[in-house]
């Protein structure tokens, strides 16, 4: 067998074995879910038909779909699985990569890393494109237009995966440290910069995405509207994009085979230096302050681990949580919208980048289960484990939250009473999803997404309770009295119940 | 309303007791499905340096858990300083120092960061005494550099000092000188030693036998989780019937044999 079957055989091995440990959530749990809001949503899911079948249908755009949004879809996804690319191509996270030391050829390891790249993207992919269908009615495409989104969805995921590579392999040749921060900064302002700007400058900066979001435009049409694309520009032709792919594909295996072996300790000493600098002093003042007690000591390791991106993970909340807040303040400031609408929305928008940020927190437990010996053998009251990981939600959770209730004072087109009311009930939203998740960590520690879809259906009903039905505020007290009550009283014994790993 | 009264016995497990020897395992045994991990194991310790021996899977990582009741035993009683640890888990292990060795560290933490959150959440405020410890294992000058990029040998030394730091009166330590230079194995030696004289208790395991030989009062010999030789070396060696065999070659009878 040729080493990058092998390799990929093995890969997929490990694939299967992590699907089977996850069947119960993939095949069973998720279904129920999505299903059983699909079921709840569908009255309303028929309204949204209407205008995606005409913004797709009766494009105002050149390529149908505003260009700039799928530019902007492009660039999201490149940048959230950007941190990723770097461990597929370095492996610096886990030491040396048992391939660095094998005799395994540069092109056969560039062909994995491509494939493992490609097919990482492609679930997402699919999710989207099938709630892009299922929205307008029906699960699959037509029979007739199959070949044209196979080949759409292989040449986007394909011209992203690459794109991501190049970027990786140029950033860290040029020694650039691959912070999520500063990576999602960065993508801000091209965002920024493309959306507002028609200059060429900006059209400049977009080049390399225009390819991938022409395919992903031409995809999404296929998959939603009742007809194959009716308009061809020049990146949709086959031969100009057969044509892209391989240049593409020649340049980055050229800068692969050229530059990945000299990287590696490039990329080591990236993924550690940068590592001690950032938020450490400010952290460490922190420790100072809240002194050498157990509770705080987990609560600023917690804190350091998040600053110090202890997984992709952070980056994606973190991108979320700015999204859904660009998202509250845009709703906030449309005019068009009823005051009421305005005020429900943005609060719904900046209770939703809460969310995403402490739903890190079941994540962070994950990572710190191979290392609970240390606080299972110093003598930590269980109660003060539990309670540090409900700090650490709350911490997280007030950072979103105090940029919105900033935002909310700030509205220049709400009245005075609304914008107390909106605060309320941001903070009162706040408080619910902070404390129903952080309580709710040690549920199913070792399964950190089970965790957070309960905990997130719990405090998301609770939430929309207070934005939506603000005057029932004594049912939610209840109800969150209740289900807070009832995690916090049995949290010590979960505590006790996590295994500490061999 | 009056509080139901306490028995002797509860009273003497809910404190620490100074006249109990500091660790008592009582006839304890575990298994996991059919494998019996430890079968009836009984051994003291107080004051002095135990050597907890046996080859791979002889049982010596499974009693080290049952000790700090990471795992809880099927039959048996494990006491500490009088807690029982079964009932008083907490109280007891804020006596104990452990070093276990399959070390998981924070790659995302410094060194000195690992010491304050073990410091932290022993409730200890003791920079000066830390600084004094990396000092003592050369570490001074790479504190603020994440775990990450440690040797294994410089993280080995952050275990340690983290298990030794604050004085506790039961030193569990797993295999400490996997990784560790000659230099630091004699500064571990020395520490030990100077430790035990000042009132710890030490349970070491170790491969290296001229180690265990030279620093360890007394060993326990565990082999498919029965103990097969306790006593002080010399005594093993009369027990092995090899008085004047080295150490290494009674260990290999004992253990293998």
């Amino acid at each position: 067998m040729q080493p990058t079957q092998l390799i990929l055989t093995l890969r997929l091995r490990a694939f299967g074995r992590w699907v089977q440990a996850h069947s119960f959530e993939l095949f069973f749990l998720g279904p129920v879910i999505v299903g059983g809001a699909l079921w709840v949503l569908h009255r309303h899911l028929d309204h949204l038909r209407v205008p995606i079948s005409r913004l797709v249908e009766s494009p105002t755009q050149p390529y149908g779909l505003p260009i700039t949004d799928i530019l902007a879809f492009c660039l999201l996804l490149f940048v959230l699985r950007l941190p990723a690319t770097f461990r597929e191509l370095y492996s610096a996270r886990d030491g040396a990569s048992i391939l660095d030391v094998l005799p395994v050829s540069s092109t056969a390891r560039f062909h994995v890393s491509l494939a493992a790249e490609w097919a990482a993207m492609l679930p997402t992919f699919l999710i989207l494109l099938t709630a892009a269908g299922v929205l307008q009615g029906r699960l699959l495409p037509p029979l007739t237009s199959m070949p044209s989104v196979s080949w759409r969805l292989f040449s986007a995921l394909s011209a992203l995966a690459m794109l991501r590579m190049v970027t990786a392999l140029c950033a860290v040749r040029w020694r650039f440290a691959f912070r999520g921060a500063t990576t999602l900064l960065a993508a801000l302002v091209l965002l920024a910069l493309g959306l507002s700007s028609h200059q060429p400058f900006a059209r400049l900066i977009f080049l390399p995405w225009v390819p991938p979001a022409a395919q992903i435009e031409a995809l999404v049409r296929s998959c939603v509207a009742s007809s194959t694309p009716t308009t061809e520009s020049l990146w949709n032709k086959p031969l100009t994009q057969a044509g892209q792919l391989l240049g593409l594909y020649l340049l980055t295996r050229y800068l692969y085979t050229r530059w990945h072996r000299s990287n590696l300790g490039i990329a080591r000493q990236l993924s550690n230096h940068r590592q001690t600098l950032g938020a450490q002093h400010v952290l460490s003042l922190l420790h100072r302050w809240l002194g050498a007690r157990p509770l705080a000591a987990q609560i600023t390791r917690d804190l350091i681990l998040v600053a110090r991106r202890f997984s992709p993970a952070v980056v994606l909340a973190a991108g979320i949580a700015v999204t859904a807040q660009g998202l509250a303040l845009s709703l906030l400031l449309d005019d068009n919208l009823p005051m009421l609408w305005r005020q429900r929305l943005a609060v719904s928008g900046f209770s939703l980048s809460v969310l995403a940020m402490v739903a890190l927190v079941p994540f962070l437990l994950k990572h710190q289960l191979p290392r609970f010996w240390i606080e299972k053998t110093t003598g930590v009251e269980l109660e003060q484990i539990w309670k540090a990981k409900l700090w650490t939600a709350a911490v997280l959770g007030l950072i979103p939250a105090g940029f919105g209730s900033i935002v909310l004072l700030m509205a220049p087109n709400l009245g005075a009473t609304a914008k107390g009311i909106a605060l309320l009930q941001l903070l009162a939203a706040t408080w619910i999803i902070t404390s129903i998740l952080g309580l709710a960590v040690f549920e199913i520690a070792a399964q950190p997404v089970l965790g957070l879809i309960f905990g997130s259906l719990v405090a998301s009903a609770l939430a929309a309770l207070i934005v939506f039905y603000p005057h029932a505020w004594w049912l939610w007290l209840i109800f969150h009295g209740y289900a807070a009550g009832q995690i916090a009283g049995r949290a010590s014994r979960r505590v006790q119940l996590v295994e500490v790993e061999r | 309303m009056s509080a139901e009264p306490q028995t002797s016995q509860e009273q003497t497990e809910g404190k620490p007791d100074a006249s109990q020897p500091m660790l008592i395992v009582d006839n304890v045994s575990k298994s996991y499905g059919t494998l019996l991990a430890l079968d009836g194991v009984s051994l003291q310790a107080d004051g002095d340096i135990l050597g907890l021996l046996g080859a791979n899977g002889a049982g010596k990582s499974t009693l080290y858990r049952s000790i700090l009741d990471l795992t809880a035993c099927d039959s048996g009683t494990i006491r500490i300083a009088g807690y029982d640890v079964g009932k008083h888990s907490v109280e007891a292990r804020r006596l104990i120092g452990y070093l276990p060795e399959e070390l998981h560290l924070y790659d995302r933490l410094s060194g000195w960061e690992h010491l304050e959150l073990v410091a932290g959440l022993k409730d200890l405020d003791n920079r000066a005494e830390r600084q004094d410890w990396l000092d003592y294992f050369g570490l001074a000058d790479r504190r603020n550099v994440l775990v990450g990029e440690y040797s294994l040998g410089m993280r080995k030394k952050v275990g340690l000092i983290a298990a030794l730091m604050g004085n506790p009166r039961l030193a569990l330590l797993d295999e400490p000188l996997n990784g560790l230079d000659t230099e630091s194995m004699r500064r571990l030696r020395l520490r030990i030693e100077e430790m035990s004289r000042t009132g710890t208790t030490f349970v070491v395991s170790s491969h290296v036998m001229s180690f265990v030989e030279r620093i360890c009062d007394r060993v326990a010999i565990l082999r498919q989780g029965r103990l097969t030789a306790y006593g002080t070396t010399e005594s093993v060696r009369q027990q092995a019937g090899m008085p004047d065999r080295p150490f290494e070659d009674v260990f290999l009878k004992l253990a293998l044999d």
